[in-house]
């Protein structure tokens, strides 16, 4: 319920973020001491969040720095970043590898586009792990198996968050929000009138 | 008390900081070399350009370490260094100390920018930029780096910039209509104890100087002579310099041979700005309508950096 209020506040701007699940994941799992990037500055996690989190692509190099400063603190924190397809993506990618940071980005792309991203980031020997971008539940486990490996010092991860994998089936619906909404009153988790 | 050259000087404090405990970070940028990945040093050798360093090291400062960023293997990071921090968010700026090599002083909207001019200065400057809360851009003379001082072991002496230039609230274009404020006079050099929290100031630019007819004249032409040759240019490339404070579009003419007062190709009065060269001071006079009180100061500051001319600039604004 955490991550739908989450997932809520970031797309009530009613834009369409194909980045706002896998931001929502991601803030739901961090923890105290830990970074999340997103626009031009960063978010401190803490007991709670700040109203204005942004889920626009951030400076993947601001993201590293931030990272190299946690991996100085050695208190095993962690920078989630949102970040856009760059040259300064993939200089940062080196640069993350060669000093092992602990960094996750995510990246939001096409499905027709995977391939190229992964080969160019495997290239540089970081791991690549692509999910659909739009389904929580897809992201969970992706964003969760990232961010305790960055944690525990083994490296940064890069998430392809692929925006137009086909859908399940026909009902299974496109927008984040009311795909999660299903998943939770199949699984009993909430009443459909609660999540009005 | 010990000799010491500029580097050493800085280097000297760099180290006594280092070993106290605390979250110092080194970061030195040199585009041709391989990143060292050592665990926990307290430096960091990068190879990066010197926006992503400076990326990378605002990441450093905004994640809560005290970063210094050295930028003096970079050629011409002074010309650059300008365009990265005008297309930086607000949002991303963060107590940083960066540390580079130019002739040409900089002016950059909200970064205090400091030109020690020996090693006790550079000294000074560092351990100034490390108890600031601010940007401070330490510019060393490359012409100086190797003449050496004597630098006194005390922990207390800093040495202060001028004011910084206050810092848009977002990246404006060259070409955007500027407010001219009203001529302030230029703040002496002057140590400080504790460094001063900025007051919220209104979104300026120093520009535009374009279309502006702009001339330097020196009372002493063999003074301007002595400091082409110093600088290993000729006259005609230091007024290029000199002019290129202003912008690259400003007209320069520069006169050398011509006394206070006498006639020339555009007289004082009809030029839009008019920089005076003496011996011991720069005298800048300027009309509001060709050229911000900032950009006027920042030419001044810029131009007496150059010229090492000692700290006595005089503006003057005409109506």
């Amino acid at each position: 319920m955490r991550i739908r209020a989450l997932l809520s506040r970031l797309t009530s701007g009613g834009e369409n973020e194909p980045l706002a699940a896998a931001a929502a994941v991601a803030l739901n799992l961090l923890e105290k001491g830990d970074l999340y990037a997103g626009g031009p500055a960063l978010t401190a996690v803490a007991d709670g969040l700040p109203d204005d989190i942004r889920i626009d692509p951030a400076d993947p190099m601001m993201a590293a720095g931030a990272a190299c400063a946690l991996q100085r603190k050695n208190e095993g924190g962690v920078v989630v970043a949102s970040a856009a397809e760059s040259d300064r993506l993939y200089a940062s990618i080196a640069l993350a590898v060669k000093l092992s940071l602990p960094l996750v980005l995510l990246v939001s792309c096409r499905e027709a586009n995977v391939d190229e991203l992964s080969s160019r980031v495997m290239a540089a020997d970081m791991e690549c792990i692509p999910a659909d971008g739009r389904g929580v539940m897809k992201l969970m486990p992706a964003l969760r198996l990232a961010v305790d490996k960055a944690r525990e010092g083994d490296g940064p991860t890069l998430i392809e968050c692929v925006r137009d994998l086909p859908l399940d089936d026909e009902d299974t619906p496109a927008d984040p929000l009311e795909r999660l909404n299903s998943v939770l009153i199949l699984e009993g988790y909430a009443m459909p009138e609660e999540l009005l | 008390m010990s000799m010491m050259n500029c580097g050493t000087a800085i280097q000297s404090v760099l180290d006594k900081a280092a070993s106290r405990p605390g979250n110092l970070l080194v970061i030195h940028v040199e585009p041709d070399s391989a990143a060292t990945p050592a665990a926990l040093s307290r430096r960091l050798s990068l190879p990066l350009t010197e926006d992503a360093g400076l990326s990378f090291a605002l990441g450093c400062a905004q994640a809560g370490m005290k970063t210094v960023l050295d930028l003096t293997a970079i050629r011409g990071a002074a010309e650059r260094l300008g365009a990265a921090f005008a297309a930086l968010p607000g949002a991303a700026r963060a107590p940083l100390a960066i540390r580079m090599r130019a002739r040409v002083c900089p002016a950059i909207p909200g970064v205090r920018v400091i030109s020690p001019a020996n090693a006790r200065e550079c000294a000074g400057a560092m351990r100034y930029a490390l108890r600031s809360e601010e940007i401070c851009l330490i510019v060393e003379n490359p012409l100086r780096a190797y003449e050496a001082c004597e630098v006194p072991d005390d922990p207390d002496e800093l040495f202060v910039g001028s004011e910084p230039i206050p810092a848009p609230e977002e990246p404006v274009s060259e070409l955007a209509p500027v407010p001219v404020p009203g001529a302030a006079p230029e703040p002496a050099e002057e140590p400080a104890p504790e460094p001063a929290p900025e007051p919220a100031a209104p979104a300026v630019v120093p520009g535009p100087c374009a279309e502006t007819a702009f001339r330097i004249r020196a009372y002493d032409p063999a003074e301007l002579e002595r400091t082409a040759a110093l600088l290993g240019i000729s006259r005609g490339e230091l007024a290029a310099l000199c002019c290129a404070q202003a912008g690259e579009k400003a007209e320069l003419i520069l006169e050398t041979d011509s006394q206070p007062g006498e006639a020339a190709c555009i007289p004082p009065e009809k030029a839009d700005a008019c920089l005076w060269v003496g011996r011991d001071r720069l005298t800048l006079c300027w009309k509001a309508r060709a050229l911000s009180a900032q950009a006027a100061r920042s030419i001044l500051s810029g131009t007496a950096a150059l010229l090492e001319v000692p700290a006595r600039l005089i503006l003057e604004r005409r109506e």
